[in-house]
């Protein structure tokens, strides 16, 4: 793990980190809002990009890693939804 | 797309999955398409010098579409290589600001002219036609001294040639003054008097030769950013160089100084003597040199300081009509003059430590170093500026250090066109081109007949310089008045109770031509629109003598006009019949009936070359309305003033291809170090130096006094007050500040003070203030810290920032030899708001 | 243009309001407009200037307006030191720190002498680093510029081909 500018100069190491990711999912086209709005529902999780064929996309902004996986599957099991795959994750510091 | 890092992040997130996914979002286009280098994305590049100071920096352009998209610094010009200053770097957004001025405005009540009437956009036609008539009618009712024109920074070479003639040899008034007038004209005074002719010896290849440099009161490290990393280069790359700053205060150039020096405002002119002495006592005086190239001379004293006549510190000068007066005097008289200055009074008149005073003066005396020394508005802006000029001369006279690699003398200039246009061409009040003067009748001669014009036809006598055109408004003398993209409002010294008054007079009519809406358009009756920079074809002279051109890129926004569309259509309206005395036109009857467009600019002479010679894939707004190549025409003209006269200047077109060359260009090739045989083609065979500007080819060392400023903080006005730039604005900042970059860099003016100063009255950092003096007053905030640390008993406000009117404050005194205004003394009190 | 009237306006109010008493009277007529768009108050009258701010101190990497411009200083540089002795920038943004610091190295350009060759370390020509490297301040632009960079001419000139 790389320290940013102000780590460095006042010689601190600890970093909160930032896991951004994307997740491709597919649910019925007819329940597409429905399920859009109880996934929006879900906290620190935005749907940005959504298509009536029952394509959308959730942008996921998590602390770490595990909460990042635990997102995901959460997400996996909202009723509706045939899959959620990850397709992007960086971590920022 | 304005996003944060992580926006981004997030955005590419988005982007990535929407593709996966086959979804088509406006997100991943953007973002897909900017990752392609596909696109048709040729720019066409072509140089420049910068718009900004007198350094001269050549800068490559890049245009598409009519617009300026980038801007950098040429690699391949000797003067920066490849470097540029932040100013530089955003020229590309200079001519962008949302408010440019693009058709003409007259105030007008009710569909007519009304000096107290509304902004109101009118033709070109028009404009002229207002202007026409109130020209005429002042020509009519007082002569040529009733009109009177103020020039520009902006001004090229031919601009300025062209507005010099449309008066001295048109309107046969000699009121025309540039604003190079508070800025260079100490420098000039300076080299005329020392050696007879105008402008440095040395030139910038000086930097890279020199074992010491020595600022005389610049901040070169903020006003000449470029010339400043040429100087930290050689200091940095030879530990023996020694670097000596001297200021009235402490700023970012004493970040490079060995020896650095804070001395009271004035005192330079002790000090200069103390060097002169120390040179002359410890024996170094280089003997076979000032006895076979120097003159000494004992100059008048007490010549007061420019003021109106009924000024007591005015009435009081002894020698306020001889202030130029001069007696020869010898050696052992002048170093009888200068032995009063010893250590110990110098430090008492200057407040600098005698052990500084001693390695200041060493640098000079020591034969093995070779010392630069470098000044500008420090010691031009003074009301005893030329001497200070001459001062500094004496001491590299004493001791032979000038025209040698290394040995330099360096007065830097101010702006782009002040040597190049203003000096060289001759559009100050009392010049013609190549560094003759009106008031001599053989200069008089030669002008009229490189101008193809009538004898006697330009006046003799010396114009209304800056100053006094200000005073002469205010009193009514003047009363049909054009000022040239200039913000005089802002620069001259004492608005409220001389320009205000003059350019609000009702009896007064004003043009102002300017391409943004300045306090000075504000004070204006008419403004006209007018192109900048690379909108029209253009050429510059920096402070090493070197002329640059460069071609129009784009064209000038709405109904802008260069400055010499402006100059030469303006002439069409005028005939011979109406401005030129009767008896001329008696003794000259082929001149009845011209007009003055005819007989100054399409006179056989400037409309020689056609269109066909302007470089294709550039356009040239003037030549293509007038039918000739204009620019060519004027420079030719001009040209022929120097050529043999050692003001040499190579062909028209030669200039379009090098990256500037410096004058006297002969042969082909050009000078760098003049005076000097061998290197200057001027010099005489076996002269070794030769100071051919005097007719006995010697040069002259000037015994001079110290003498005080003008004015002096007392117990009311308990400081001095110093004005002047920072790097990230240019002068007025009608530019800079509209570029976001740099205004964000710097806001807004403070007033910069020692933290004592502060304390004193009770001021924190940030708190608002009033600074007043005996002429007027300005609000600020208090700064105590960052890059200008005052001493006690000084500050420093930049003069900017057009909501703080700092000259409103600034006394209005001027140097009685150049007429400069002393923009960095006088006295102020700072209360809190 | 813009319309300054109402900002002027705005202003002498709150000049009377606070109490404060102008200049001496003018005597003369300035005309009834406020045109000079960087002052918003007629020649004579001078007002309470803006407050100082900060400096802007995100770290964010900001846009440049073409591929040459001296990128601006995302972050405070107060007390920096950068005189004969030490320069405080290259202490994270030289070769040699960067990987400590993850600050960007300053651009090759700048190992590159007056004749263009590579040097060893930093060029001394390009020692003090705010003659071209700015911060900026907390502040509005007084104006909008109307600049236009490539990218955007480009996007401009595609979508007026379809």
């Amino acid at each position: 793990m790389r320290l940013n500018r102000r780590q460095f100069l006042s010689g601190h190491a600890a970093s909160p980190q930032c896991h951004i990711a994307s997740l491709v999912v597919q649910c019925l086209p007819e329940k597409l809002d429905k399920t859009c709005t109880a996934i929006e529902g879900l906290q620190s999780a935005e749907i940005p990009v959504r298509d009536e064929s029952g394509k959308f996309v959730v942008l996921l902004e998590m602390d770490s890693e595990s909460e990042l996986l635990e997102k995901i599957s959460e997400v996996q099991s909202i009723p509706g939804v045939i899959s959620a795959n990850l397709a992007y994750h960086q971590v920022d510091q | 797309m304005k996003a944060s890092r992580r926006d981004f992040i997030k955005a590419n997130a988005v982007a990535t999955a929407a593709a996966a996914a086959g979804i088509s979002t406006s997100l991943s286009t953007s973002l897909g398409a900017s990752n392609l280098i596909t696109t048709d994305n040729k720019l066409k590049w072509a140089k420049a010098p910068c718009r900004f100071c007198g350094t001269g920096c050549s800068m490559n352009v890049a245009t598409r579409d009519n617009r300026v998209v980038a801007t950098h610094g040429d690699i391949n010009s000797p003067v920066n290589k490849g470097l540029a200053c932040i100013k530089g770097y955003f020229l590309s957004k200079i001519m962008y600001g949302e408010d440019r001025l693009q058709q003409p405005m007259l105030r007008m009540t009710d569909g007519s002219y009304d000096k107290n009437g509304e902004f109101t956009p009118i033709s070109w036609d028009a404009a002229f036609d207002i202007m026409e008539e109130k020209f005429k009618a002042t020509l009519k009712e007082k002569g040529p001294r009733g009109i009177g024109m103020f020039g520009s920074g902006q001004w090229t070479v031919w601009e300025g040639y062209a507005a010099a003639k449309l008066f001295k040899a048109g309107f046969l008034s000699n009121n025309i003054d540039p604003n190079a007038r508070h800025c260079m004209a100490s420098a000039v005074g300076g080299f005329m008097r020392t050696f007879g002719i105008d402008e440095p010896m040395g030139c910038y290849d000086d930097f890279e030769h020199a074992d010491a440099f020595v600022l005389w009161g610049s901040n070169m490290a903020e006003m000449h950013p470029i010339l400043w990393t040429r100087l930290t280069d050689r200091r940095l790359s030879n530990p023996h160089v020694k670097v000596c700053v001297m200021s009235t205060y402490e700023h970012r150039s004493f970040e490079l100084a060995d020896i650095p020096v804070i001395f009271t405002p004035q005192s330079d002119l002790a000090i200069l003597n103390y060097i002169a002495n120390y040179i002359i006592q410890n024996g170094k005086v280089n003997t076979d040199f000032v006895e076979k190239h120097v003159n000494f001379r004992r100059g008048n004293t007490d010549i007061g300081y420019g003021l109106r006549p009924e000024n007591p510190l005015q009435q009081a000068a002894t020698n306020k009509d001889k202030a130029g007066g001069s007696q020869p005097m010898s050696f052992d008289e002048f170093a009888a003059f200068v032995a009063d200055y010893d250590a110990e009074k110098t430090t008492k008149i200057s407040g600098v430590p005698e052990k500084q005073l001693r390695e200041m003066a060493e640098l000079y005396a020591d034969p093995k170093i070779k010392v630069m020394s470098l000044w500008t508005m420090g010691v031009n802006q003074h009301t005893r500026g030329v001497w200070a000029n001459n001062m500094i001369y004496n001491l590299h006279l004493l001791t032979g250090k000038i025209s040698t690699p290394g040995n330099s003398p360096f007065s830097l200039t101010g702006q782009p066109s002040a040597c190049g246009t203003a000096r060289e061409v001759g559009t100050f009040s009392h010049r013609l081109p190549a560094d003759m003067v009106v008031n001599n009748p053989e200069h008089r001669k030669i002008a009229e007949e490189k101008w193809k014009l009538p004898a006697g036809v330009v006046p003799g006598w010396v114009g209304s310089h800056a100053v006094q055109q200000n005073r002469d408004l205010k009193d009514g003398k003047i009363n049909a008045y054009w000022v040239q993209v200039n913000n005089n409002v802002q620069a001259a010294a004492n608005l409220n109770e001389e320009t205000l008054p003059g350019y609000r007079n009702p009896d007064n009519f004003i043009v102002v031509s300017d391409a943004y809406p300045t306090v000075t358009a504000q004070a204006a009756d008419l403004i006209l629109p007018t192109a900048m920079w690379v909108e029209k074809e253009g050429a510059y002279g920096n402070a090493e003598r070197r002329t640059q051109f460069w071609h129009q890129m784009v064209d000038a926004p709405g109904e802008s006009k260069s400055d010499l569309w402006q100059l030469v259509e303006f002439s069409k309206r005028f005939t011979t019949d109406e401005v030129w005395p009767a008896e001329i036109l008696d003794a000259n009857p082929e001149y009845k009936g011209k007009t003055l467009y005819e007989v100054l600019y399409s006179n056989g002479q400037v409309d020689r070359y056609p269109l066909s010679d302007i470089k294709e894939g550039f356009s040239n707004q003037e030549s293509e309305e007038f039918g000739f190549y204009l620019q060519k025409g004027l420079f030719e003209e001009y040209a022929s003033f120097g050529r043999g006269k050692a003001h040499d200047l190579a062909d028209f077109d030669t200039y379009h291809e090098e990256r500037g060359l410096r004058w006297p260009v002969v042969d082909g090739k050009e000078t760098r170090w003049r005076f000097k045989e061998g290197s200057d083609p001027y010099a005489k065979p076996g002269s070794d130096f030769d100071f051919y500007g005097k007719p006995d080819g010697k040069a002259v060392i000037f015994a001079l006094p110290f003498e005080p400023a003008p004015e002096s903080p007392d117990e009311e006005y308990d400081l001095w007050l110093s004005t002047g730039r920072v790097l990230e604005h240019w002068h007025s900042g009608s530019m800079t500040r509209r570029v976001p970059e740099l205004h964000k860099a710097f806001p807004n003016a403070v007033v910069f003070m020692h933290p004592d100063d502060a304390r004193k009255r009770k001021l924190r950092r940030g708190d608002e203030v009033r600074v007043i003096s005996r002429r007027g007053e300005i609000r600020t905030r208090v700064e105590t810290r960052g890059r200008n640390k005052p001493p006690v008993g000084l500050v420093f406000v930049p003069w900017f920032d057009a909501s703080q009117l700092i000259n409103k404050v600034t006394l209005d005194a001027i140097d009685p030899l150049s007429k400069q205004t002393d923009y960095k003394k006088c006295a102020i009190k700072i209360v809190r708001v | 243009m813009r319309n300054n009237t109402r900002v002027l306006l705005l202003l002498l109010a709150t000049s009377f309001s606070a109490g404060i008493v102008f200049g001496e009277d003018s005597g003369y007529n300035e005309g009834g407009q406020t045109l000079a768009t960087l002052r918003d108050a007629p020649i004579s009258i001078e007002v309470t200037p803006p407050k100082m701010s900060r400096v802007e101190n995100s770290d964010l990497k900001r846009k440049r307006a073409y591929p040459m411009q001296p990128p601006t200083i995302p972050h405070k540089i107060d007390s920096y030191q950068v005189d004969l002795k030490v320069n405080k920038c290259l202490s994270c943004h030289s070769r040699k720190r960067i990987e400590d610091s993850q600050a960007p190295m300053v651009s090759v350009t700048h190992y590159m002498d007056r004749e263009g060759n590579f040097l060893a370390d930093v060029s001394p020509r390009r020692y003090f680093c705010q003659q071209c490297h700015v911060t900026q301040i907390e502040a509005k632009p007084l104006l909008a510029n109307d600049f236009v960079d490539i990218d955007e001419l480009l996007s401009i000139e595609s979508s007026a081909e379809h």
